[in-house]
């Protein structure tokens, strides 16, 4: 058999050309394109958590998603934003580092085109990012505020251990925990001290709370990892059975120690909830729609011994 | 010499009065600076007072009817909801803004219990008279949008004012004047979670009252 080789070139290149046109093709229909997950900290159970389930719900929607770690520092955020500019994402789902610090980032990605939905933590601006859907903290707080009197009694000492200074989540919670306790005058906050969400600080800074304070009765933390790192420092004290402990968040470490009579409330956020709805959101985005409501409050719940039973895996068990 | 000191005294003079009328800085107490940048920023109080007067005690008209409320919620809590209150963002709970008028039928520490009904004494509605905690004023009108403002801290300072409001301009009255058997107009707001949907009495913090004798 006589082959010509112009021929046997035209059916190469034809076969070539063929592969590369499936190729392409599949890969437009099993990805509708980038999203990024930009997360203040992995350093934290609750923020992985949160991180996961917007990459899981993206995945779904049929979208490529990464999760980016800003290690709560702006700095550390801004070039994250940087990156994911220059590498072709489509919409950002997005919980800040810092209520006004990151701002500008948000503004850098809306000039470039990109939405930016954020989660869990606001910015200070209602102009930016497309939408925020935001844990109600203040009202949380209240609750756990009204829980701590019936359980404390309208008398005692008590230490607050808050969260990172620069983000409204902390000052939510610590207001809306204070506009009810502070109307109790015979209880006595002792200390009020920084540990920046951060569970290991939790523990430094009630130790050292402790041995100025030896006799509190209970301690307020702005979120769970600090929760458990007071109760590690109360067991290490002895004091874990004199000083009740409340935390803020509805961490499954925390929740099962709420089980077993260790810490006495939480304040249960549903962190799954908020992530899958903003990457629902980015996808309503990518398909036309524009009219979100800027800023969205997702109910916080009460997590009790007398509840507890209800509430795991980061939310209301089904 | 002594003509250079004097024009030296002269010219010190002449710079102090030019400087007591043109100084260079000014002195300000630092609690003053920041009591100012504060204010500039948001004023909780003044925001919160002019909201109650400017529009919430214009709008009292726009508040369901308190039986109807209730008796929707009791047959089906979810039309209820839909019906007459609103959800705010991702909540199990429903917030009603009601108005009616009901006959006192106990006084206790928690507050001032209502019957809506002549023939009944068992309580529809509660009153509360204690301390006042939370967003159910503030939200439950709808006439406040979160989404108005940059901050959510100031909207949150905004519950405790509103609250504080009700506390000093209503509570004293109700307390001091309501007796069993005094009829009381009332408008205010109530939050129902979807476990206490039929709960009774329905506890509404009240935004207006009016006592009339028996």
């Amino acid at each position: 058999m006589k082959i010509n080789p112009f021929k046997l070139v035209l059916v190469v290149c034809l076969t070539a050309a063929a592969i590369l046109f499936t190729q392409s093709s599949s890969a437009q229909s099993a990805s509708k394109g980038k999203i990024a997950v930009v997360v203040s900290t992995l350093n934290n159970p609750w923020f992985v958590v949160l991180g996961e389930a917007a990459k899981a719900r993206a995945i779904e929607l049929g979208y490529d998603a990464t999760v980016f770690d800003s290690q709560n520092d702006t700095a550390k955020e801004a070039a994250n934003f940087e990156n994911i500019i220059a590498s072709g994402y489509k919409a950002i789902v997005f919980n800040p580092t810092d209520a006004n610090g990151s701002i500008a980032n948000v503004r850098k990605a809306k000039d470039a085109g990109i939405p930016v939905f954020c989660i869990d933590r606001e910015i200070n601006s209602t102009n930016a990012a497309t939408a925020q859907m935001l844990s109600d903290n203040y009202s949380g707080c209240v609750k756990l505020g009204e829980y701590f009197v019936e359980e404390v009694g309208e008398n005692g000492k008590y230490a607050e251990l808050l969260g990172l200074v620069g983000d409204n989540n902390t000052w939510n919670r610590s207001k809306g925990f204070h506009s009810v306790v502070d109307r109790y005058p015979g209880l006595k906050m002792v200390a009020q001290q920084s540990a920046d969400f951060d569970r290991a600080k939790g523990l430094e800074v009630l130790e050292s709370i402790l041995q100025k304070n030896p006799d509190i009765n209970a301690v307020f933390c702005g979120n769970d990892a600090m929760a458990m790192g007071a109760y590690q420092a109360l067991v290490a004290a002895g004091k874990d059975k004199q000083v009740k402990v409340f935390g803020f968040d509805g961490a499954d470490d925390v929740v099962k120690l709420i089980a077993e009579g260790k810490i006495t409330a939480t304040g249960m956020q549903f962190p799954k909830k908020m992530a899958r709805q903003a990457a629902e959101f980015a996808d309503q985005y990518l398909n036309g729609k524009r009219d979100f409501p800027q800023k969205i409050p997702v109910a916080v719940e009460l997590v009790t011994q007398e509840n507890v039973g209800k509430y795991g895996d980061y939310g209301r068990k089904k | 010499m002594m003509k250079r000191a004097l024009l030296a005294v002269v010219a010190l003079g002449l710079l102090a009065g030019v400087f007591r009328f043109v100084p260079l800085f000014h002195l300000v107490p630092l609690k003053q600076e920041q009591g100012r940048q504060a204010a500039a920023e948001f004023n909780p109080t003044n925001f919160a007072t002019a909201f109650w007067n400017d529009k919430l005690l214009k709008s009292l008209d726009r508040a369901a009817d308190a039986g109807q409320v209730l008796a929707a919620l009791a047959s089906d809590p979810q039309k209820a909801r839909t019906q007459f209150g609103r959800t705010l963002g991702i909540s199990s709970s429903t917030l009603f803004f009601l108005r009616g008028t009901g006959r006192v039928v106990s006084v206790t520490k928690k507050g001032v219990a209502l019957t809506l009904k002549d023939d009944s004494d068992t309580a529809d509605i509660l009153l509360p008279t204690g301390l006042l905690f939370g967003n159910t004023v503030r939200d439950g009108t709808g006439l406040l949008d979160a989404s108005a403002f940059p901050n959510s801290q100031h909207f949150n300072d905004l519950s405790t004012e509103l609250n504080r409001m009700v506390e000093i301009t209503l509570l004293p009255k109700l307390r001091e004047q309501a007796k069993v058997g005094v009829k009381i107009s009332f408008v205010g707001c109530a939050e129902v979670t979807e476990e206490d949907a039929d709960a009774r009495p329905l506890k509404v913090i009240p935004v207006s009252v009016k006592l009339e004798s028996p």
